[in-house]
Parts: C-alpha cells; sequence; structure tokens
C-alpha cells in the first residue's frame, strides 16, 4: 500500500514512495517528474506520479533502477534523445500532450523532444517556432516515415494494391520536394501517439490463437530471430517491427540518430527493462486509493506484476479486468467517494456486458464473425488486465478513416485508389479517404488500409490524448466516438460511468 | 518446385446461362443481400430469394467457425438443399448451407437490421462474455465436440499413418472466389499437411489448386476468378515451405477448368489437395 503519496513543492515535485511487501518506506525525491536522458538518477522500484486525476503507480519487478548508463535513459545518438524522452514513467510509459506542453515551456522548444526529425510536422521546418510543431504540441502525434512502396523482410519491393494521392498536406511534409511521396526517397508521412513502453507481458507474446498461423489473414507468421517461436503483431501500431528487440533497433535509429545501430547487449538490457515494469493508475482523486484492501483486484500496478498474461478475458472464468464487485455498492469515506466507485462499477459493466452492433470493422467483422456482430467492448479489448487485443489485434475501427473517425483537420489526408483486381477495403470499397494508412503500409494491401494495432486500456489518467491518431482529446471523447461510431445510443450516466471506469485502470 | 500447368490471366467471376444442367428442384443456390434479425439471445441471419426467406446461421463467431456469417455491405451466395425443418426466425432451414461473401464487390444496398424481438435463438456464443454469468447459466448452447479435430486424435492418426508411410490425402475447401484460409478448419488442414510431411520426411507433395463454378437456382452458371487455381496453389505451398515442407519435395499444379457437381455440393470443387507421399 502506499503510504506517502506525492507532494508537489515550489522546485518540482517530490514522489514518496513505500514498499509493500516489506513495510520499509524508502523515499526518493525527483526534482521533476520528467526523467531527462543521461542525468543519471535511481528510479525507486516502486513511485506514484502525479496526472490530473490522481497518481500513476510504477513498479519496477526487480528493484530499483540505476539511470546513469542505461540504454534506455542514455542519449545514444547525436541529438540528446533517449528512448525515455518519449516514454516517461510519470506517463504511463508514453508521453502525455500535457508533458509535452511543458516541455515546451520549460524549454522554450530546446528539449531534445522537438529534434524536427520526428518532433516536428516535417524536418525541414525551422527549429524553435511553435508553428513547426503543430501536431506535436497539439495532438502529442510524432512523425513516422515510412518507405512507399513498402519492402518486405527480406528488402523486397512489395507492389502496392492501391496508390495513394496526397488530397490535403497541412504540414507539408508528404508533398515536400525532399520528404514527400514524390521526392527521391519517396515517403509517407503518417503522425502517431508515442506507446506505452510498460506492462509489455501481456502484449508481447508468441501466441496465436492458431499456432503458426496469422488467425486472422490465414498467412504464417513471423518467426523469432533468437527464440525460433512464431511471433504475433502485437506491437506498434502497424506492427512493422514484430519484436521488441527489433522495435528499440528501429527506434534508435530513426528516433535518435544513432551513428551505429545499436548492440545486442544494449537491445538486451533495454528489453529486459521494458519487460519487468508495471504500470496503472494507483490513486484517483475522486475514488481515493486503488490499490487499498477491499479495491478492485485488477487495478493499481501490482495486480500486472502478479497477473498473468496472455489470458483471453472475454468470459467469466479470467474477466478482462476481474471484478468490482466489492465498489458496487461501495464502502467509501465520503458520499462523493463512494457515489464515484459506484459510478466506475456500472462503468465495467458497460464495458463488459453491454452489447452493440459492431459493424464495418476490417479484420473484425470480415473474418467469419458477420457485419455486424452483437457484442461487447470486451470482444475487442479482451486480454486480461490489459484489455488489448492479441489475436492478431490488427483492425481497422475507422479512426484513420475520415469519413468514421473524429475530424483531424491539421493531419494530412491520402486518397486511396484499389486496382480492380485487389480485394477491397471490406467496407469502405476501392476509393476512399484516409489519414494514416496503417498497415497497409507495410503490406501494400487495400484489405489492410485503415488497419492499426489496438494499445492496452492501463494508465489512461497518465497519456491523453488516445488512439494512435491522437484525435480523442480525454477519455469521454474515446466514449463519445464508439457511442457514435456502433450507434450505442448510451444515456449521460452511461457515458459517465464508462468515462469514469477507465480513467482508474 | 516444378510447375506443370501454366495459365496466365487475372479475370472476374463470370456468369453464363446454363445450357444443360439445372441443379435439384430442393436445391437453393443464389446471390442476395444478407439480412439480420435481432432476434433474442443471438441475432440470426436469413436472405429472401423469389418470394420466400431462407435461415442462413445465427450469429456464432470465428472460433465456431462451422458457418461463416454473412457481411452486410456484401451479397452472400447461398448454396444449400431445402428441408421441412420447423422454420427459424421465419426462414426456410436449409440443410449443409455454404455461404460466401462476395467480396469483390461492396453492395450498400444490403444494410438490413431487422427488429426480432418475436423470434428466439439459440447460438454457440452468448451476445456478453462466454461462459455462465455469476447470475445463472449462459444462453449459448455449444456446439457437440468433433472428436476427429481432437489434438490427440489427430496426432494418433498422424502416427499411424506414418509408420505405415501412408500416403494422405488432406483437402482444403474454399468460399467462392476466395482465396483466403480461415480460422480454425482451413489453417488447421494446411498446418496437419505440413506436420505429416515433415514428420514422414515426405518424397513428394503434390499441391493441387482449383476453381470451381456454381449452378445457379436461376438456371445461371457462376463461375470463380479466372487463375484462382494457380493462386490458390501457389498460396498453400508458400505455406507449407514456410512450415518445413523442401521445396524439392513440392509439386505443385492447378486445373483452370472451373469444375461443378451438378448444382448439388458444388463447393467441393473449390479446392486444394495436398497429397502427401511418405
Ligand atoms: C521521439 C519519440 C520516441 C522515442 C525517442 C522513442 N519512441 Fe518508442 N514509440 C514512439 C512512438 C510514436 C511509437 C508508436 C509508433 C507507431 O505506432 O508506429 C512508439 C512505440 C514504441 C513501442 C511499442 C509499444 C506498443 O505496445 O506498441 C515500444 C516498445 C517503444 N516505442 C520502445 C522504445 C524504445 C526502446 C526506444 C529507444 C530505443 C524508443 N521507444 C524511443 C515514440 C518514441
Ligand atoms: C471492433 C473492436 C472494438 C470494439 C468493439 C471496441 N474497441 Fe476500443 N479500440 C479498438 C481498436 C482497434 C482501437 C485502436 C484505435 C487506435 O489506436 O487508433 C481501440 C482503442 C480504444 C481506446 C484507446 C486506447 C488508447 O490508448 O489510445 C479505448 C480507451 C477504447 N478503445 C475503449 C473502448 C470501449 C470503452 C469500447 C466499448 C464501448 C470499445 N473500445 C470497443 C477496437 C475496439
Amino acid at each position: 500500500m502506499y503510504a506517502a503519496l506525492t507532494v508537489i513543492g515550489a522546485g518540482g515535485i517530490c514522489v514518496g514512495v513505500s514498499n509493500a511487501s516489506s513495510a520499509r518506506t524508502e523515499s526518493t525525491t525527483i526534482t521533476s517528474k520528467w526523467v531527462t536522458p543521461g542525468k543519471g538518477v535511481v528510479l525507486p522500484a516502486k513511485a506514484s506520479y502525479p496526472n490530473s486525476a490522481g497518481t500513476l503507480g510504477v513498479v519496477h519487478e526487480r528493484g530499483p533502477i540505476q539511470t546513469k548508463g542505461h540504454p534506455f535513459f542514455e542519449p545514444l545518438g547525436s541529438n540528446g534523445r533517449a528512448c525515455v524522452t518519449c516514454h516517461q514513467p510519470s506517463d504511463a510509459m508514453s508521453l502525455s500532450l500535457d508533458t509535452i506542453r511543458e516541455r515546451w515551456e520549460a524549454t522554450k522548444g530546446a528539449d531534445p523532444l522537438f529534434d524536427p526529425v520526428d518532433g516536428a510536422d516535417c524536418p525541414d521546418k525551422p527549429r524553435g517556432k511553435r508553428e513547426s510543431h503543430s501536431l506535436l504540441l497539439n495532438h502529442g502525434l510524432i512523425r513516422i516515415a515510412m518507405p512507399w512502396p513498402p519492402k518486405d523482410a527480406n528488402g523486397n519491393v512489395i507492389e502496392p494494391e492501391f496508390t495513394l494521392e496526397v488530397v490535403r498536406d497541412p504540414t507539408g511534409c508528404n508533398t515536400s520536394p525532399t520528404y514527400g511521396l514524390n521526392s527521391d526517397n519517396p515517403t509517407v508521412s503518417v503522425y502517431r501517439r508515442p506507446r506505452m513502453a510498460a506492462n509489455l507481458r501481456y502484449v508481447t507474446t508468441s501466441f496465436s490463437l492458431s499456432g503458426r498461423f496469422n488467425g486472422k489473414t490465414g498467412e504464417p507468421l513471423a518467426v523469432h530471430p533468437k527464440t525460433g517461436k512464431r511471433v504475433g503483431l502485437p506491437i506498434l501500431a502497424d506492427a512493422r517491427q514484430p519484436t521488441l528487440e527489433a522495435q528499440a533497433a528501429e527506434a534508435a535509429i530513426n528516433h535518435m540518430r544513432v551513428h551505429a545501430p545499436l548492440t545486442d547487449e544494449q537491445i538486451e538490457q533495454i528489453v529486459a527493462f521494458e519487460s519487468q515494469v508495471y504500470v496503472a493508475q494507483d490513486f484517483h482523486i475522486m475514488a481515493g486509493s486503488l490499490v487499498e484492501k477491499g479495491a478492485p483486484p485488477a487495478l493499481g500496478p501490482m495486480a500486472l506484476v502478479t497477473g498473468e498474461s496472455i489470458l483471453p478475458g472475454n468470459n467469466w472464468t479470467n474477466p478482462v479486468f476481474m471484478s468490482f464487485d466489492s465498489w458496487r455498492v461501495a464502502p467509501g469515506e465520503t458520499e462523493e467517494q463512494r457515489k464515484f466507485r459506484e459510478s466506475v462499477a456500472r462503468g465495467y459493466d458497460l464495458f463488459f456486458l453491454r452489447p452493440m452492433w459492431i459493424r464495418d470493422v476490417a479484420w473484425f467483422n470480415s473474418i467469419g464473425m458477420g457485419n455486424p456482430y452483437k457484442r461487447t467492448c470486451a470482444i475487442c479489448h479482451s486480454v486480461h488486465l490489459t484489455g488489448n487485443n492479441i489475436s492478431p489485434g490488427l483492425m481497422d475501427l475507422g479512426v484513420n478513416n475520415v469519413a468514421l473517425g473524429i475530424d483531424m483537420p491539421d493531419l494530412p489526408v491520402f486518397k486511396v485508389t484499389c486496382k480492380q483486381d485487389a480485394l477491397p477495403h471490406p467496407y469502405l470499397g476501392r476509393e476512399f479517404l484516409t489519414y494514416d494508412p496503417g498497415r497497409a503500409l507495410v503490406t501494400g494491401k487495400c484489405i489492410d488500409v485503415g488497419s492499426l494495432v489496438m494499445q492496452q486500456m492501463r494508465g489512461m489518467s497518465a497519456r491523453a490524448p488516445f488512439f494512435s491518431n491522437g484525435s480523442a482529446k480525454t477519455i469521454r471523447e474515446v466514449v463519445e466516438y464508439y457511442d457514435t461510431r456502433f450507434d450505442m445510443k448510451l444515456t449521460e450516466q452511461e457515458k459517465q460511468d464508462l468515462t469514469n471506469f477507465m480513467s482508474v485502470l | 518446385m516444378r510447375v506443370t500447368t501454366l495459365v496466365l490471366g487475372i479475370g472476374l467471376a463470370g456468369v453464363s446461362a446454363a445450357d444443360t444442367i439445372k441443379a435439384p428442384p430442393t436445391q437453393r443456390n443464389f446471390v442476395a443481400c444478407p439480412v439480420v434479425i435481432d432476434a433474442q439471445d443471438v441475432p440470426c441471419w436469413v436472405a429472401d430469394y423469389e418470394g420466400e426467406r431462407y435461415f442462413l446461421t445465427v450469429q456464432t463467431g470465428r472460433s465456431y467457425g462451422v458457418v461463416f456469417a454473412p457481411q452486410l455491405k456484401h451479397k452472400v451466395l447461398v448454396e444449400g438443399t431445402v428441408t421441412d425443418e420447423p422454420r427459424i426466425c421465419g426462414g426456410v432451414v436449409l440443410k449443409d448451407v455454404k455461404l460466401s461473401v462476395m467480396e469483390y464487390e461492396i453492395s450498400p444496398e444490403c444494410d438490413q437490421i431487422l427488429p426480432g424481438d418475436a423470434y428466439r435463438t439459440k447460438g454457440p456464443r452468448p451476445i456478453i462474455p462466454d461462459g455462465d454469468p455469476p447470475w445463472g447459466k449462459s444462453t449459448a448452447v455449444p456446439l457437440p465436440p468433433d472428436p476427429s479435430r481432437s489434438p490427440a486424435a489427430i496426432k494418433a492418426k498422424m502416427e499411424r499413418m506414418a509408420a505405415a508411410k501412408e500416403t494422405w490425402e488432406f483437402v482444403v475447401p474454399y468460399f467462392f472466389d476466395s482465396n483466403y484460409l480461415p480460422f480454425p478448419a482451413e489453417q488447421a488442414t494446411v498446418d496437419q499437411a505440413a506436420d505429416y510431411a515433415v514428420m514422414t520426411n515426405a518424397r513428394r507433395v503434390e499441391v493441387v489448386g482449383y476453381r470451381g463454378s456454381v449452378i445457379l437456382s436461376n438456371g445461371e452458371i457462376m463461375t470463380e476468378r479466372a487463375g484462382l487455381a494457380e493462386q490458390r496453389a501457389r498460396k498453400v505451398a508458400d505455406i507449407l515451405r514456410d512450415f518445413g515442407v523442401p521445396d524439392s519435395a513440392l509439386k505443385v499444379s492447378w486445373k483452370e477448368e472451373p469444375e461443378h457437381s451438378g448444382g448439388v455440393r458444388d463447393y467441393e470443387k473449390r479446392r486444394v489437395t495436398i497429397t502427401v507421399i511418405p
């Protein structure tokens, strides 16, 4: 249990830490919740970091982390960034828009985070000007540059089944003669949110419902170069890298401007770090402690430390977020707290039990479920304790589609035209507009346009905005999206309940 | 790999009039918009053809992918035999029904969800999470287990046949006009073929692709896309190779000439055969 929590002082934030198992209390003062690359601090085994809804608990399973010399925390390349620049403990190992703005203010835009390579709307934008970083500062988005046409794992060019035309280019990057689609190195720039580098035991896996197959596409899965096992497609919005190792190597080159590829040892250390850090909200200003005795068992980071990974959770044996029964008729110190806890419990019921017509989701409705398919949020957000999807989780919910997504006037828009002999996108056809072709930037397939790997649902109060393109500014906007998208007809109370439920995860 | 046939060209599924052959009167082979009925317990799917309504399937979920449900925004090819069983969701029940979503075309007009309070249907999955909820029994009726699919039975059969060095022919069925290997059954078949080939260190693994046609109830013949036999064979061969079947053992061919079976079980002709010769 966290006894001492957070003290916010003039010079920064004090994080009080206590150790649950031994009742031994250590306390670490961090001058700022921002972990600066190369600074060399010790991250306590357990800490709580403030966010607008309370605090986020961060647990390092194998004890305190010495960041000095650690490849996740050292600026390994020439731009001063480390992995931690975009994966901050306080932000659930992702990076919230609030934090991005604080960094801008605190450093007048000089923080390595704002390296124009991908921290600006386009690398050719002048550094230090707000306008150059509009997508990062307004939506928390990092530029992801994908070669076009795509290449397969052996470096052979894949002939795409569709053409891409830039029909709107507010950042100028996709039409840039140097960086754009028609440049010497034809490149598609899409803009995505950093994802959580935590709780990854629940995310990365060689699990596949059908062994060697990608159960959805009916194609063989890639083989992990070290273990020789088949790997799912669990990470990155487009699953372009199959393993954490490959992802780290790519991140160092693309985000950190390293001169030489990371060594095997560095990669091993990074992956070991990522695999032992667990995060979840542990205190909520309305609900109070989320880890006290009697709190719902799925809450707090220790639930993830001790939990069993890769259990299907859309069932009554291992329900996604276990049980909120203890809050159903909630004990609470105040009437307000009691009411909030009851609202959270109702919100979980909605998530787990409220059927809706799920429709027009490629790689979901199109793989035998039928379109529409009447079930609940938990059919998709199904992994026990994290609510992601690894079956594999790629699907096109519609957030990147201009007609079905939340309006994002700041994002580029591509017109997709699929070849006549290709299978069309099952619900959008052969001609449509997208903000981000997603998986199709890797496979070149028309049916893959817009498909994404969903994220886990933990630490949400620490890392707004949501969806891979940042289009939902708040948890409430996520709820509004689903209400519209699947015509759920939620009442105001139900919307509030679902929002409250997700805010304590 | 030796390639024995080569037919070039990609084509669209074709429709032509059948001159002589007609499907038997009890057979219903037709293309229509599927309709969802919001029946109690689980939704069901029906389709209307020539003034009659036919029951297609209840909502299942792919782990129970015995029948793949239709999709709004697409027409569906229905192939089945009329029975006199009690109607379900107001529709005539078809025996041995096969449904193929017409995936190459988008049909926005297929967009109907009808209220269905008057109907009660049972499916292998409830619309809430699987298993029995705390307040009682699940509304789902699990499918009876298929003993031939039990991993132990498969393993035993494989060991028995391998010991006798028996030739084993695996048949992979397809939806109309499709090269998709769905989960679980079709993927499992290819999986097993690869396992058997590797286990027996097979001398030869013959992969033959076919395409089919369907004699529709209105007298037309609908034929799968040209080139599909080859695409099916090559794709299965690629997967077998990926799963460890040596190139030297693989013999890949296809039969471009479309086949049917006279209007009943035409779907059996849409297939790839994998013959593993130890
Ligand atoms: C400039 C910011 C930035 C830096 C620096 C950075 N990342 Fe990321 N990270 C991102 C973004 C953006 C994504 C999502 C990309 C996508 O979905 O295509 C991401 C995704 C990830 C993921 C995937 C998590 C999931 O569940 O899908 C992991 C793991 C990760 N990063 C680890 C690292 C590591 C390790 C490093 C250092 C070698 C690093 N990152 C450096 C921005 C960054
Ligand atoms: C058809 C499957 C499906 C259903 C049903 C579904 N989701 Fe999602 N959800 C997704 C996908 C895919 C994403 C990823 C979208 C993205 O990242 O752009 C997602 C993203 C999210 C996110 C954002 C996570 C983040 O970190 O950005 C939240 C929160 C969420 N869903 C909650 C819900 C709730 C609540 C419901 C029920 C009302 C629901 N989902 C129903 C597929 C689904």
